[in-house]
């Protein structure tokens, strides 16, 4: 290390003496207390919501993950399979053609009472 | 080429793991606590990199929330203290950058320092006694010939000439070699050698 080299380390070092008045760290911290409660309440409810959502999923693992998408798929087959056929659903071939001959009025069905009962309605 | 400096070592097992355990689990106090700890060393760092309080307060409470915000994703491979730094000179660098294409930007905007501090004065006339007159003027002087070197060159100056960080260290901190480091700090004295040649005797 030559002596200018030593000098100019000499120099810069008294740099270190540079420090911020007294208390300085002391408010630092509080304001940066004040910023990250500021920052956590200008967090929406969503965000706040999807973050719980994601560090759930994270803390409960892959596996979880695996036998959670099990049971969705599961209830909605169980859904479709229950749904009620609605009418139109099923292609009927007794249906009453579109037109009708000889100017005859259309039968409409009137329900009867064990048609009452019936848990589906055909026309 | 610059031997260690009286240097603030770092032992092998991290003593912050503790603290930074109990943060990565929710204890705001513990990191409260990891920011008393560690806000005069990377206030020093920052601000002899930008030469401006104002800068340095802003950035360095940006610092310290960008680090609450990945604290969860330090997994401890380095010591905190290097991780920390690290976040600290990235972020100035970027700054620095950024402050380099404003305009309005000058070195008049270059704080003037604690001219009046009993201990600056003390240690400046011990190291320069032929120009005990002369403090004020050295400050400047030393403050201007820092901007004038380049944002890679000021960061291990800083590190290693102020902050008494070993070259091992720094290399971890700045993700480089340890022959960089040293080779920075050649070419950065030789540098400030121009620029404070006159109380160099």
């Amino acid at each position: 290390m030559s002596n200018y080299d030593e000098q100019v380390q000499k120099i810069v070092s008294l740099k270190r003496y540079e420090t911020p008045r007294d208390g300085y760290f002391e408010d630092f911290l509080e304001e940066f207390q004040q910023r990250q409660r500021g920052e956590l309440l200008q967090k929406s409810s969503t965000s706040l919501f999807l973050e719980r959502v994601g560090t759930w999923f994270r803390e409960v693992g892959s596996i979880k993950w695996v036998a959670g998408a099990g049971v969705a798929y599961a209830a909605v087959m169980v859904a479709i399979l229950m749904w009620p056929a609605g009418p139109g659903t099923v292609p009927d071939s007794n249906r009453a053609p579109a037109s009708f001959e000889g100017g005859q009025s259309p039968v409409v069905p009137v329900p009867t009472e064990e048609a009452e009962d019936a848990p589906e309605i055909k026309f | 080429m610059s031997t260690e400096p009286p240097a603030e070592s770092v032992p092998k097992v991290d003593p912050d793991r503790e603290l930074v355990r109990r943060a990565q689990a929710g204890e705001t106090q513990a990191f409260d606590e990891l920011v008393v700890k560690f806000s005069p060393r990377l206030y020093g760092m920052v601000y002899h990199m930008t030469s401006n309080k104002e800068d340095t307060h802003d950035l360095l409470q940006d610092i310290f929330a960008k680090a609450y915000r990945s604290l969860k994703r330090f997994r401890g491979k380095s010591s905190f203290y290097t991780w920390i730094y690290s976040i600290a000179t990235n972020m100035t660098l970027n700054f620095l950058k950024k402050r380099k294409r404003r305009v309005a930007w000058s070195l008049d905007d270059v704080d003037s320092g604690i001219q009046n501090d009993e201990a600056m004065v003390d240690i400046g006339h011990a190291a320069n006694p032929r120009h005990q007159s002369d403090v004020n003027e050295l400050q400047k002087k030393l403050n201007e010939a820092m901007q004038t070197l380049s944002e890679d060159h000021r960061a291990v100056v800083t590190m290693f000439d102020i902050q008494g960080i070993p070259h091992a260290d720094i290399s971890k901190i700045l993700k480089v070699s340890e022959g960089t480091v040293r080779s920075r700090l050649f070419y950065a004295h030789k540098q400030l050698q121009g620029h404070l040649e006159e109380f160099i005797r």
